[in-house]
């Protein structure tokens, strides 16, 4: 191929990527460089396209606004539990699925439900599931001994019947992917792992894992963006109008939305919707840091 | 460590793929598997290594059923036919996975791999990935990890079949070598004749997943129990005449003729070509009924389209049964006699 620059080459090759770069400017940074934009609104007429006044406010505002602040807890509190538990466990079903290939063929789809399903009709399930008085949940916990639990009506389990939704929620995708990255690695491996005396623990954490690594840092870069974004599971499983009791398993995009639709506070919900973004941001690129120094 | 194959059969679902091979192997030796693609060779070499179960029969080391014994405590080391050398460690952290799975101590660990890298020649090599290294260095790192753990028996896939000639020779004599001052016990599959014959102490010559024989290379070569047997072992393959009248067939190698006159030829043909190939001149003679290979002396005066009388050097000749295709246990030279000039 001709590898030397030149105008001429320069100028044919954003020929051919304007379809692309047209596609991206307008779906992708021109709502990013406006929804900033409308983050520094103080004082606007949003109908008639009119700004006043400009200025860090709305910051200000969220960042004193309790019901953020409890937002902004909560939404780290489930990357931080969702992500690693369910990476966890998706990689252990999916392992599981890959090494007992005989069974695999009978549950697989039930472990891909979720990745079929909509969110609100398994929030639908799970609602029932987690019915305080008919549920499941609570009829398994009497089963055993233990006092039934207020899941989606008392205020101190809303963000735990949260997490496990989510958790579930996100199993199907994730042992997708690390089943598929398990199935692309050469037998021959395996194979050459067990001559040399590896058990299948070993197999696993000396040659499965560390051959599974591209698909585990895109697994997690996945998740920690899906985990931030939580918005439809909250909204599905408590029914839309509360983030749960005392609006506990409120969730920063959940905030945004309800400043954005019920509220009509453009500029308070894009600012929300910012700091969110930013901290995703913020997380990813910490991410891409760690694969960086770990590829090296 | 002796290994035994006791009616040694394996299935792929209903697909039979290796059926009933009875075969005991002593200590220290080197035994080829040898036949041609898809004959059930390397199914049962992994079969040995119990990477595949077999649906009848057993395996046997020092008489010891492997059947429920998993490969991972079978003590076997193999070398694979791509190699296999785990992508993500360095070359000496593969030579060293089969120890750390053993949980040695590092000092012993260091000192094994860096004996064998220095026996195998790749002690520079060792802080490289895999991926950086040639085909012949790539197999001598897979070698030396076979090797690592002293294993009783090792098992060797096609060991040499991707490298280049020369090094395929060299590392043919490097790794004999090293087998025997090891007086390790050696299965390898090949389907290089040439190779199983110049390498090994004894021959399981296999087709359509049945041992057809199992002997030294002189007798496989010299003595081949069945006409398959003697296509497959011997290079180029075995000339075959049949016998006007009788169920035989007399088979010759094309080393193994000599020129004639008229009242002792035992066939008569035209040369189609002559290939030289260095210090040998094979002839390709159009006989009535087949086309021969025939090694010529230097002293033979061959031109192409010339006509000659070829006759089997005496005590070389091989009688075959017509139908079954196994030897005859008769006398060649009776036989000969008998069958006259009636050859077709």
């Amino acid at each position: 191929m001709n590898d030397k620059k030149s105008w001429r080459g320069t100028w044919q090759a954003w020929l051919y990527l304007m379809p692309a770069v047209m596609i991206v400017a307008v779906f992708g940074l021109y709502p990013v460089i406006h929804a900033l934009d409308l983050s520094l609104h103080v004082r606007y007429d949003y109908y008639r396209n009119l700004v006043f006044e400009r200025g860090l406010d709305n910051y200000v505002f969220i960042v004193q606004d309790p019901e953020f602040r409890l937002a902004l807890r909560n939404t780290l509190l489930l990357v931080a539990v969702v992500v690693p538990v369910s990476m966890a466990a998706s990689l252990a079903i999916a392992y599981f699925l890959h090494t007992r290939t005989f069974l695999s063929r009978w549950v697989q789809p039930a472990f891909f439900l979720p990745l079929a399903a909509s969110v609100l009709a398994a929030a639908l399930t799970w609602r029932w599931l987690f019915h305080t008085e008919y549920g499941a949940a609570n009829a398994a916990l009497t089963a055993i001994g233990l006092p039934a639990v207020g899941w989606l009506t008392s205020p101190e389990w809303a963000l735990p019947s949260l997490v496990l939704f989510s958790v579930w929620h996100s199993l199907g995708y994730n042992i997708l992917l690390f089943l598929v990255g398990m199935q692309a690695i050469p037998p021959q491996y395996d194979r050459a792992a067990r001559i040399d005396g590896a058990s299948g623990w070993q197999r696993f954490r000396r040659i499965t894992a560390p051959m599974l690594g591209p698909v585990f840092y895109y697994v997690s870069i996945v998740s920690v963006v899906h985990a931030f974004m939580t918005f439809d599971e909250a909204f599905a499983l408590f029914g839309g109008e509360r983030a749960g009791p005392m609006d506990r398993a409120l969730t920063i995009v959940y905030y945004a939305f309800r400043k954005f639709y019920s509220e009509a506070e453009y500029g308070i919900a894009s600012a929300a919707a910012y700091a969110g973004f930013l901290l995703v941001f913020a997380l990813t690129l910490v991410q891409l840091k760690m694969n960086d120094r770990r590829g090296r | 460590m002796e290994v035994s194959l006791n009616g040694l059969s394996v299935a792929y679902g209903e697909r039979t793929v290796v059926a009933d091979l009875t075969a005991a192997i002593a200590s220290g030796e080197l035994v080829a598997l040898l036949g041609p693609s898809g004959c059930g060779k390397s199914t049962t070499l992994l079969a040995v290594a119990g990477l595949l179960n077999p649906s009848f029969g057993s395996v046997r080391f020092d008489g010891r059923s492997m059947n429920e014994v998993p490969t991972e405590l079978r003590d076997v080391g193999m070398v694979f036919q791509q190699y296999s050398l785990y992508p993500h460690m360095t070359v000496y952290d593969n030579i060293a996975f089969p120890l750390t799975m053993k949980k040695w101590p590092k000092a012993d660990i260091r000192r094994r791999v860096d004996e064998l890298a220095e026996l195998l020649r790749i002690g520079e090599l060792l802080a490289r990935r895999p991926d950086r290294l040639s085909g012949g260095q790539q197999q001598r790192a897979a070698i030396a990890r076979a090797l690592a753990k002293r294993p009783k028996l090792l098992l060797m896939d096609e060991p040499f079949s991707h490298l280049d000639s020369s090094l395929r020779l060299e590392l043919r004599e490097e790794f004999r070598f090293l087998q025997q001052s090891f007086g390790i016990t050696t299965l390898f599959v090949t389907h290089d004749q040439e190779e199983a014959l110049s390498l090994s102490d004894r021959i399981m010559v296999m087709a359509d997943g049945t041992m057809l024989q199992y002997d030294t290379p002189e007798q496989v070569y010299h003595r081949p129990s069945s006409r398959r047997a003697a296509e497959i072992a011997g290079h180029p393959p075995m000339n075959f005449l049949e016998v006007e009248g009788r169920p035989w067939t007399l088979g010759a190698r094309a080393e193994d003729w000599l020129l004639a006159d008229e009242d002792s030829a035992l066939v008569r043909g035209r040369i189609a070509a002559i290939e030289k190939t260095g210090k040998d001149t094979l002839l390709k003679v159009r006989a009535p009924s087949a086309l021969l290979r025939v090694y010529a002396s230097p002293e033979w005066p061959v031109a192409v389209g010339q006509e000659i009388g070829l006759r089997v050097r005496p005590g070389r000749a091989h009688w075959f049964d017509s139908g079954s295709g196994e030897r005859l246990a008769a006398e060649p030279e009776r036989i000969q006699a008998e069958s006259g000039g009636g050859i077709r």
